[in-house]
């Protein structure tokens, strides 16, 4: 069987399959392995048309052992598991030209599946998913025509392979749903750390320039019950309190550890979920107060949140904040060391700063000084000019351009200045709502700075200069503010045109964000759900309850594929046909049911001698169907004679099953 | 009508003892108008047959013993210049008859075979220009040695589809032999068979088969028995449309012998084998007919009920 050569079909069916596995690992191949895949196909193809023959013997080694000096010499500083991939793909690559008997076939189309699989290393998006289901069911349908003895229609495989895969289709969801998640026994390492952006331990008015241009996802939120007011969405990610007259910087002692909260049923508190994208970083960016956070993450006094490693996949988090309480309240000024530090220069800054101070009478008429400053004269933009050694004066005084970075770097020092303790966070402003999954999309763009100064009855007090200036980049999405600006998004074209402000575009990403949304939480992240998840649908879980959940619908799926089947070759549109089935169906447990082209005569001449007792019913049945089949006297009256004839040889009232059976037909 | 039939079968079977189902399945060949291959091993019985057929339908009887020298114009006849009128007369072949047994038909070449295809399947024949028509019924009942013999001509498959049935006889039972051996020759017996039918009687009887009632369950039933040996891995080649519309009227005829007025699927698997059995060809033998083994697969496989 294995020896027999591929039919033509088949043939073309296994190219197919290789290049829709091979397709998606180009972009992260060398370029040579694809160049060599292609010739192998295209070699297989032309003997195919008769122009060509199969390569020799050692022609075909020394292009093995080519691609294998080929693989080491480009992966020489180590690629992790692309290595493998590589070798995978070029290898099947190469097997394409001897694809000639059958069982060359079935290495190739075994090897597909592998390399199928291996494509959601690289990308896990819905798109990839809905592409390797394709693949998947291309590959079967190779396999199929692999098995298939005789030429058939090109389709015909993919027809039957379809067929095959749906009962399939189920039992995958149930098994994805029900199978315990075991943790990873390696790590696959694909060294993605390059380049991904994120909000950096410092700050340097002109870093967040950078950061604005990216349309990439920085996390998503969703709320249990209502969410707060857009205006209210500071998500707190690092907070910036050592100042060394340019940047700002992380604090770099230690910051105290906020105590456990053990009260996690707080109603006065937003209960949500992030569901963070890698950031090569550990901070999670959260609202304050924080109320609620998982055991495994640190949350610290200054009211950030941190995970004890670095992000590195998408992670998901349920936390819980109040927005409504101060924190910071126990300190005196005494402990604002740090925050009230004002390094050397900025003079003429420290200058305007006091004589404010000395025209008000309390910090507030103060911070109301330092809005009008701002009202006047001030522009927002993403491109302001560079500023030199002495930043915040030559931002209040000279350039008075810049974008939330300056402003609050310019505020934090004013505040400084006259001894109220102040310090910069960073984190992300806003996010867009979607309203099809209800959820908060928040991108990089959306980064943004602002600060926070202590006072003494009220603990640390968020402002957003920015917002004084530029009100609209709080109570908008950043989208809509920004989009206006040139050099938003300047990087990226296709989104600068996603992001306009046409209604049904909007419509459609937001559809789209949604699905990935879902996608992200429910399948990608279902280890998150899944205990939560089975818990809401089985109750409490046992061992015993799980086992059913998973065998129960595997069951029910084989069993209803066999009655299907059953049912088509059983069924059939003719009443007395269906009759004697039934009959014979009762008899094939005594092994006298009817044999295939057996007629019905036959048939009952054959039960009457094993059932002599009911001898006379059985000829009364077989002169009844031939009269209603053949001597086309077909009328009800024959009809339900025949059904109570074969009613009375099934001794119809004794078995209840026989009883089921029999009214259903 | 059936009585005379009856009568008819009986009367050949005085001839031929124990070869009932052999009569009827010639009967029913000759009543639905076809054209019969007896195919069996020398001194069976199969010239016996033929006669006695001829002797009981009352139809004119010419038998052709062919061999390997045998020329076209030996069966059609020809045209010999006549001296006094001067013209060219043609002079009748013995095929201008109503009952032709055409015996050891593949001893002789094909184009001898061919001329005699053409007039079972014309109904006439053409010499020199002028058509004569052969008289009705015509019936061409031909005998063959199976085809492993020594110095045969195999019919070609085109050529085997123009006869509506192949029937072989077999050797007789142990008591039909020993009845034979007992009453000895039987062939004597058969001048002196009494005519059952006329010709126009078989003409009417034809009618009256034809209109025996088939219904729509037998009718797929015919069909799916056609699509399996088109469709199936087991045959070179499927069955032609004639050789289905073969199987309906030989079923048919089959059904009236058997008194019934309607086709019930046993008389289409009664015919099934003499209809179809020179008509298939299995795809591992080459040159051998597709045999029981492959018509019992048929049965066998394709269901009676839909």
């Amino acid at each position: 069987m294995n020896d027999q050569q591929l039919t033509r079909t088949a043939l073309l069916w296994q190219l197919l399959s290789v290049v829709i596995v091979t397709l998606p690992h180009i972009p992260h191949l060398p370029y040579w392995i694809t160049l060599v895949v292609i010739l192998c196909i295209v070699w297989r193809l032309m003997v195919y048309l008769g122009r060509w023959s199969l390569p020799p013997k050692w022609l075909k080694t020394c292009l093995v052992l080519a691609a294998g000096v080929g693989v080491l010499a480009s992966y020489k500083e180590g690629g992790g598991i692309s290595v493998t991939v590589a070798l995978l793909v070029v290898g099947f690559g190469l097997k394409v030209i001897e694809l000639y008997h059958r069982r060359d076939s079935l290495i190739v189309l075994y090897v597909a599946y592998l390399v199928a699989s291996t494509i959601f290393l690289f990308s896990q998006s819905v798109g990839t998913a809905i592409y390797v289901i394709l693949a998947i069911i291309i590959v079967t349908s190779a396999l199929m025509s692999t098995n298939l003895s005789r030429e058939t229609g090109f389709i015909y495989p993919l027809k039957r392979s379809v067929l095959m895969l749906i009962p399939a289709f189920p039992l995958m969801v149930v098994l994805f749903m029900g199978m315990p998640r075991l943790g990873p026994l390696w790590e696959v390492g694909l060294d993605k750390s390059a380049a991904k952006t994120g909000l950096a331990d410092t700050m340097i008015p002109g870093d967040i320039t950078r950061l604005t241009r990216s349309a990439e996802v920085a996390f998503r939120v969703r709320f249990d019950g209502e969410a707060p007011d857009q205006t209210k969405l500071y998500w707190r990610s690092i907070v910036l309190s050592d100042f060394d007259g340019r940047g700002w910087l992380k604090d770099e002692e230690k910051v105290p550890k906020l105590p456990r909260n053990r009260d996690i049923k707080d109603n006065r508190a937003f209960h949500y979920e992030v569901i963070l994208e890698s950031n090569q970083r550990n901070y999670i960016p959260v609202l304050d107060y924080l109320s609620a956070w998982p055991s495994e993450l640190n949350a610290y006094a200054d009211m950030t949140l941190a995970s004890k490693t670095k992000i590195v996949n998408r992670e998901q988090y349920k936390i819980s904040s109040r927005l409504d309480r101060g924190f910071g309240l126990d300190k005196t000024a005494d402990d604002f060391a740090k925050e009230l530090h004002i390094p050397l220069g900025n003079n003429e800054a420290k200058r305007l700063a006091s004589s404010w101070w000395q025209e008000s009478a309390t910090p507030q008429a103060f911070i109301d000084k330092m809005k009008q400053y701002y009202h006047q004269n001030f522009n927002y933009s993403l491109t302001p000019p560079p500023l030199g050694d002495d930043s915040i004066s030559e931002f209040l005084f000279e350039t008075k351009t810049g974008f939330c970075g300056h402003f609050a770097s310019a505020s934090a020092f004013l505040l400084r200045s006259v001894g109220i303790p102040a310090r910069v966070v960073t984190g992300y402003q806003g996010g867009e709502w979607n309203p099809y999954e209800n959820y908060f999309l928040v991108r990089q763009y959306d980064a943004h700075a602002w600060i926070e100064a202590w006072f003494p009855e009220q603990g640390w007090v968020r402002m957003d200069p920015t917002a004084w200036v530029a009100p609209d980049r709080v109570e908008k999405p950043a989208d809509d503010v920004l989009s206006k600006d040139n050099a938003f998004l300047q990087d990226n074209l296709l989104s600068a045109w996603s992001i306009s402000n046409n209604q049904i575009l909007m419509q459609i990403r937001h559809r789209i964000e949604a699905l990935n949304y879902g996608w992200h939480r429910w399948v990608l992240n279902y280890h998150h759900q899944q205990k939560g998840l089975l818990e809401h649908l089985l109750g409490a879980l046992s061992p015993l309850k799980l086992a059913l959940f998973l065998l129960v619908p595997f069951s029910l799926v084989i069993s209803l594929t066999l009655l299907l089947l059953n049912y088509k070759k059983k069924r059939s549109a003719n009443p007395a046909d269906n009759m004697i089935n039934a009959l014979s169906a009762y008899f094939a447990r005594e092994d006298m049911a009817r044999r295939t082209g057996e007629t019905v005569t036959h048939y009952c001449d054959r039960l009457a001698q094993y059932k002599p007792e009911y001898a006379e019913s059985f000829i009364r049945v077989s002169t009844l169907y031939e009269d209603i089949e053949y001597g086309q006297v077909c009328d009800a009256h024959r009809l339900t004679q025949l059904k109570q004839e074969i009613g009375y040889c099934l001794n119809v009232n004794k078995n209840l099953l026989v009883r089921l059976q029999w009214f259903l037909t | 009508m059936r009585d005379k039939l009856k009568q008819l079968i009986d009367s050949v079977g005085e001839i031929l003892y124990g070869k009932e189902e052999q009569i009827k399945q010639a009967v029913t060949c000759l009543i639905s108008g076809g054209h019969l291959l007896i195919e069996d091993e020398p001194g069976m019985g199969k010239t016996s047959l033929a006669h006695a057929l001829a002797q009981v339908m009352s139809l004119d009887f010419q038998r052709l013993q062919f061999t390997s020298d045998m020329l076209p114009a030996d069966i059609i006849g020809v045209s010999i210049f006549n001296g006094n009128s001067g013209e060219f007369v043609y002079h009748k072949g013995p095929v201008f008859t109503q009952l032709l047994l055409a015996d050891e038909i593949n001893r002789t070449t094909p184009k001898t075979q061919s001329a005699l295809l053409e007039a079972m399947e014309e109904g006439q024949v053409s010499v020199e220009g002028e058509t004569y028509s052969l008289p009705t019924p015509f019936f061409v009942i031909a005998t063959q040695n199976p085809i492993s013999q020594y110095g045969t001509f195999p019919l070609p498959e085109s050529q085997l589809d123009r006869f509506l049935m192949r029937i072989q006889l077999g050797y007789p039972s142990e008591q039909a032999e020993r009845e034979l051996l007992v009453g000895g020759d039987a062939r004597k017996k058969i001048p002196s068979l009494t005519p059952c039918l006329t010709p126009a009687e078989l003409l009417e009887l034809r009618d009256l088969c034809s209109e025996v009632n088939v219904s729509g369950s037998v009718l797929d039933y015919i069909l799916r028995l056609i699509r399996f040996t088109r469709d199936a891995t087991h045959f070179e080649f499927g069955v032609s449309p004639r050789g289905s519309l073969a199987l309906l009227n030989t079923a048919k005829t089959w059904a009236f012998l058997h008194g019934r007025d309607y086709v019930v699927p046993e008389d289409v698997q009664a015919m099934l084998q003499p209809v179809f059995a020179h008509r298939l060809r299995g795809v591992k033998e080459s040159g051998e007919y597709a045999g029981e083994g492959y018509i019992k697969k048929i049965l066998t496989q394709v269901d009676v009920l839909a």
